[in-house]
């Protein structure tokens, strides 16, 4: 039986329009965020409030290789962590493939974080192997891909603790942590860091490939050069703020000159 | 395996993997040891000697233990950001809080059975009476440092690692005089008599779970009073556990 309701149907030609384009813009976003507020304080008692997010809107879409260069204190970081829910908005919302609320958020996401902080007195295949479990692999093909992921990352064969790594090996073993689940989405911030010229290219070079497999990356840096061979598309932050998003043909060949103008800052001749 | 035995396996690997730990698990077995050569120097008193300092020891390593690695697993991993890779799987913030707890848990567990039963050996060898009286003190002394665990898992998910040791280790004192604070209320004015009373019943009476003199002299309590404090240790265990998911599930990790 049908109800009687003095309101307004809500199904006119504009609302269906902004549905179906919401629906549209869902399908084709992996990530969106949306007017995020993020608070921080300098002092226990609230007193001196700094804005690391103002307001920022972003969307990255699907299948797309995609750079979020600022500089430090930007919020690249910030906006990282209330993407992944590690940390809460003062307002504004940040969401992944746009999945409803039923399903974990995080289940085809594979996250690398900048300062990353492993268990350091296991092996690395052991802790890959708990980290496959933990995503959901049963025992056997966690401990198979334990092994293949970390051929593919370039560290088969290496034995001891996490401990005994390299800066560089231990990024290289994050990035296999991020990766053991083969997630659709890559998360990635600052991946480079503490890798030399040679493990940086290897390093591109694979996440190349895991792009051209049809997974959708996410990454920040601060070494442009990397940005422009790895990207496709750019978003930049500033002050909290997003300065909009091109395409990655749009650094051109001086892609320093081409941020700094964006940010505003002077440059050098 | 489910996500809250794979945290807990994680946290039982890394720990045992730190020769730290090793080397201070050796250090009080030796002190174990040593109780034997001490104990007979003292004349007349050499088994309740012997029976303190294995307890004392016992005690010291657990509380060392506790302290250091409850807070290392939850304060620390916060301030270092150890719980990203973690939580940037399908994994459920309680889960981390419980799994760790379990992890810690089974350590302090095997660590009590392993020196528990090298103190039980030497008292044999020392050709010292091992009554059965004894083993209800040790139970009772893993049922209090499990408690001061879930204290310190809680002080962890919001303070940083250092406040995190002070306050749980401030709170420990405070936890073996509690009685005190009852002698306070019944000397003081209204006011004082309300909030000594109610930090009173707040507080964890970890003195209550020094069985170990009763122990020794065949003093203990009845059934009933032992299952009365057993149930109150698990239940406020139980209560810590809950808060500190609550709070560790709220909490900015930033």
């Amino acid at each position: 039986m049908l109800q009687q309701d003095n309101k307004k149907p809500d199904f006119t030609p504009c609302t269906l329009y902004r549905k179906l384009y919401t629906l549209y813009r869902n399908s084709m976003a992996a990530i969106t965020f949306e007017n995020v507020t993020k608070i921080y304080y300098r002092d226990f008692w609230r007193r001196q409030p700094v804005k690391a997010l103002d307001s920022f809107c972003l969307e990255v879409e699907r299948g797309s290789c995609f750079a979020f260069l600022g500089l430090n204190g930007a919020g690249k970081s910030t906006a990282i962590r209330v993407l992944l829910g590690f940390t809460q908005p003062a307002g504004g919302s940040a969401a992944i493939f746009s999945r409803p609320d039923t399903a974990h958020p995080l289940a085809g996401v594979g996250f690398l974080a900048e300062d990353i902080g492993l268990p350091a007195h296991v092996s690395p295949e052991y802790f890959l192997r708990s980290v496959g479990k933990l995503a959901g692999m049963p025992a056997a093909e966690a401990t198979e891909r334990a092994v293949e992921i970390l051929e593919f990352v370039g560290l088969s064969g290496v034995k001891g603790r996490i401990k005994n790594l390299s800066r560089g090996m231990r990024q290289r073993l994050g990035l296999a942590q991020a990766l053991i689940h083969d997630p659709d989405l890559l998360i990635l911030d600052e991946p480079f860091t503490g890798l030399d010229i040679s493990g940086r290219r290897e390093i591109i070079d694979r996440l190349l490939e895991l792009h051209r497999q049809g997974k959708t990356i996410f990454f920040s840096s601060h070494i442009l050069e990397d940005v422009a061979r790895l990207a496709t598309h750019v978003g930049i932050i500033h002050r909290g703020s997003s300065l909009g998003v091109c395409r990655a043909g749009e650094l051109g060949t001086r892609p320093e000159e081409f941020f700094l103008e964006k940010i505003g800052l002077p440059q050098k001749g | 395996m489910n996500q809250v035995q794979i945290i807990a396996a994680i946290t039982v690997r890394e720990i045992v993997g730190k020769r730290l730990f090793l080397v201070v698990f050796a250090g009080i077995l030796l002190l174990l040891i040593a109780g034997v050569l001490v104990a007979p120097l003292n004349i007349g008193e050499s088994n309740k000697l012997f029976y303190d300092l294995g307890f004392a020891f016992l005690a010291f390593f657990l509380l060392l233990f506790v302290l250091l690695e409850g807070g290392r697993q939850v304060a620390g991993n916060r301030e270092n950001g150890g719980f990203y890779w973690l939580l940037a799987k399908p994994v459920k913030r309680r889960q981390v809080i419980i799994g760790i707890f379990v992890g810690l848990a089974l350590l302090v567990a095997a660590c009590l059975v392993l020196l528990g039963g090298v103190f039980i050996v030497l008292l044999a060898m020392a050709g010292l009476p091992v009554k059965v009286s004894l083993f209800i003190p040790l139970g009772f002394l893993y049922l209090k440092y499990i408690l001061l665990l879930g204290l310190v898992i809680l002080l962890g998910t919001g303070f940083s690692l250092f406040s995190t040791i002070f306050f749980s280790l401030g709170l420990f004192i405070i936890g073996h005089g509690t009685a005190m604070l009852l002698t306070v209320a019944g000397q003081s004015g209204l006011f004082i008599r309300l909030s000594a009373l109610t930090f009173y019943h707040i507080l964890p009476d970890f003195s209550a779970f020094h069985l170990a003199s009763a122990g020794l002299h065949q003093q203990l309590p009845s059934a009933g009073v032992l299952g009365k404090l057993m149930v109150y240790g698990l239940g406020y265990m139980g209560i810590l556990l809950v808060l500190s998911c609550w709070r560790f599930s709220r909490v900015n990790l930033d």
